[in-house]
């Protein structure tokens, strides 16, 4: 097994998001979080698996996340382009949690799903650029990767790590005489 | 809503399934947790034992209900039924992917690094320790097998030799970088050559794995 685009999804499937009941159901005892009792129109709190799953079999709309909007979406883009150096704050699974909301309760989320998905291709791909201005600056020591999300770290992870390894190689190798890191 | 209803409504209130239901959703937590440091650090971390035997037992009560709903309603049954029962083994599948996964990561670890983990087997669990001793065992025999080893001298046999600097038995790399983030305030700063580094609360970092192996074993970081 390793960390893949599939374990990053499923952690993105645990978070909560809020429902609207479209008809009532008793509560369920689950493993995790049980799943609450559901009346029409009451607003509940359960993970996206479940949300989906009761969507996908009509009992309820999903609530779009307060950041999931056009408005705010064009304004982190926004700021995006103003800090070249910083990236802004988004959840830390909003790739995965917009695809999947996109794909399976587009009604609910927007009036115009193309403009959304076009506004979070675009700001993907301004912070994948920015990215990769980032790891010039890569040392062997450390990196900060402030207010990237899940996936976007997934995505950097091989080229990052497989770079520090080597930049670390070729650390202890100038230093040898004098290195600590080797000695285990 | 009707009279029932309130009634359940007070009765999860007053009898605190709400607290309970935090302690399970923790546990949840915990594996998903456990689990994903597993898959990103290169070193194998302590078992979750305790962990894993509640999930289990509470995973076999789940199938016990699946199959007694099932009987019980069996020729006639409800759509309100079919649903819940869809929505217990949606979850149940989602269960046993995490510890499956959370297993076969610690398993895949401990082949890579076999010979280490036969003599350093603190972190495994009773299965592991069975596991990992017997496929030294047979990997020995395989050698001794298939290369005649037997017949050759004593100090040519070893399967740990480290003659000419070139260690034939695979050790974690502690330097291995890792990416994780700081969920808790921490005081100490780390060490990095010549570098101070102040570790921020909320912020992400990649760093090697030494130098915050700590902060993960106390919770103060977790890993990404």
């Amino acid at each position: 097994m390793e960390h893949s685009a599939a374990t990053v999804s499923y952690l993105a499937e645990e978070q909560l998001v809020s429902i609207v009941p479209r008809q009532s159901m008793d509560s369920i005892t689950l493993i995790g979080r049980s799943m609450p009792a559901l009346r029409p129109l009451v607003r509940q709190e359960v993970p996206l698996w479940l949300a989906l799953l009761l969507k996908r079999h009509g009992k309820c709309s999903i609530v779009a996340p307060a950041w999931l909007d056009i408005e705010n979406l064009k304004h982190i883009y926004e700021q995006e382009q103003a800090n070249r150096n910083r990236f802004s704050e988004l959840p830390e699974h909003w790739i995965e949690t917009s695809e999947l909301l996109l794909n399976e309760a587009a009604d609910d989320i927007s009036s115009e799903p193309h403009t959304i998905r076009a506004l979070l291709q675009d700001l993907k791909e301004i912070r994948q650029s920015k990215a990769r201005e980032g790891m010039g600056q890569l040392t062997s020591s450390y990196i900060q990767l402030d207010n990237l999300g899940r996936m976007e770290i997934h995505e950097l992870r091989g080229f990052m790590t497989g770079i520090m390894r080597q930049l670390h190689k070729l650390d202890s190798f100038i230093e040898q005489p004098t290195s600590d890191y080797e000695d285990d | 809503m009707d009279i029932n209803d309130l009634l359940k409504d007070l009765d999860s209130r007053v009898f605190g399934s709400a607290d309970d239901d935090k302690d399970k959703e923790g546990d949840i937590l915990a594996l998903q947790k456990a689990w994903v440091s597993e898959l990103t650090c290169p070193e194998i971390l302590p078992y979750q034992d305790e962990l894993l035997e509640q999930l289990r037992d509470r995973l076999d009560l789940q199938i016990e209900e699946i199959e007694r709903q099932t009987a019980a309603e069996s020729g006639t049954v409800t759509s309100d039924v079919k649903f819940s029962l869809l929505v217990i083994e949606s979850e149940v599948e989602r269960v046993r992917f995490l510890i499956r996964s959370y297993l076969r990561t610690r398993i895949a670890k401990l082949s890579r690094m076999d010979m280490h983990y036969a003599r350093n087997t603190y972190n495994l669990s009773q299965e592991e320790i069975k596991f990992i001793r017997k496929r030294v065992e047979l990997l020995s025999h395989l050698y001794d097998r298939q290369f005649n080893m037997r017949s050759w001298p004593e100090n040519l046999k070893g399967l740990e030799d480290d003659t000419g600097g070139l260690s034939m038995v695979t050790v974690p790399d502690m330097n291995s970088p890792v990416i994780f983030k700081v969920v808790r305030p921490i005081e100490e700063t780390v060490q990095l050559g010549d570098e101070t580094i102040e570790l921020m609360q909320d912020s992400i970092y990649a760093m090697r794995y030494s130098a915050v192996q700590k902060f993960i074993a106390n919770g103060a970081v977790v890993m990404l």
